[in-house]
């Protein structure tokens, strides 16, 4: 296999409130708003548009799920990027309890993990288009922390 | 920084598709942007640490835009010796580049979540295919 990974970026995002719609007993959808937040990483920086999209996962009785999420990233230089992003997070029941509370807990004691995708304009960004990434997460009681890395 | 607390990824080989791919497809150029083909699969098999077994079916569908980019979508069915069904899902990218030639993919899976392959719907994994070759090599992101 060739497949190597390489930093790319790392964004923090501020969350808004959790809304839960329960679609079915085994069907929960969660929305959370994105309030805002920053990007960066190599010659790639700038900010989270507030108001531009949110974070919809998938909660799983036993706490684990999936998520998909939309929002834009706006550089420091004027560009809009569209950024699309499912993945997965499971933890042990106690690691969800925490984290669904609201506390700090250690980012090794849960597995999320997620792909993003992202649509940038033709030019200095465009290499966004045709590159697979692969992200890790980290819940913050207020926001959370996605570092990603470009598979080269 | 409290980054510096969180995990790097690593790949891990996990299974591997012998493919047999039908005549390709081309359905045309799309009001939506881009011309679409298709690949069917009609065979293969598979080998790896979630276990072995063959490939029922599936499809890779591309839409190539005008900006030169190809994006991929792939569905497979496989089934396993003891009987049990994994849907596939892949999506991902041509790839040209130095370094590879060839589909590169984010990879989901779906499974009976009572078996003994339930951690394949719970981990995201990437796959990559070499031009000219009908080997996808599917890796676990740890």
């Amino acid at each position: 296999m060739a497949m190597q990974l390489e930093f790319a970026l790392e964004v923090r995002v501020a969350l808004g409130q959790r809304m839960h719609i329960r679609v079915a007993d085994d069907y929960l959808r969660g929305a959370v708003l994105i309030e805002g937040g920053s990007f960066s990483g190599p010659g790639l920086q700038g900010r989270v548009v507030p108001g531009s999209g949110g974070d919809f996962p998938l909660v799983r009785a036993d706490g684990g799920g999936r998520f998909d999420s939309q929002y834009l990233l706006e550089t420091d230089d004027g560009a809009m990027i569209l950024q699309r992003s499912s993945g997965v997070r499971h933890a042990p029941a106690e690691v969800v309890q925490a984290l669904l509370a609201g506390e700090q807990v250690d980012p090794q004691s849960y597995y999320m993990r997620m792909t993003p995708r992202f649509e940038a304009p033709a030019g200095r960004y465009g290499w966004l288009n045709r590159t697979l990434f692969v992200g890790a997460g980290q819940r913050e009681p207020t926001g959370s922390v996605f570092r990603y890395w470009k598979v080269v | 920084m409290v980054t510096e607390t969180m995990p790097t990824p690593a790949l891990e080989d996990a299974l591997v598709l012998y493919l047999e791919f039908g005549p390709p497809l081309t359905l045309g150029r799309l009001a939506t942007g881009g011309v679409r083909s298709l690949m069917t699969v009609v065979g293969g098999s598979v080998d790896g640490s979630a276990g072995s077994g063959i490939i029922a079916g599936g499809r890779e569908t591309r839409l190539t835009r005008a900006d030169g980019v190809t994006v991929i979508d792939a569905i497979y069915l496989l089934v396993m010796l003891d009987g049990a069904a994994v849907r596939l899902f892949g999506t991902g990218y041509l790839t040209e580049t130095p370094e590879f030639a060839g589909t590169r993919m984010s990879i989901s899976f779906e499974v009976d979540e009572s078996s003994p392959r339930a951690w394949l719907a719970t981990q995201c994994f990437l796959g990559e295919r070499a031009t000219g070759t009908a080997v996808l090599n599917v890796a676990k992101v740890l």
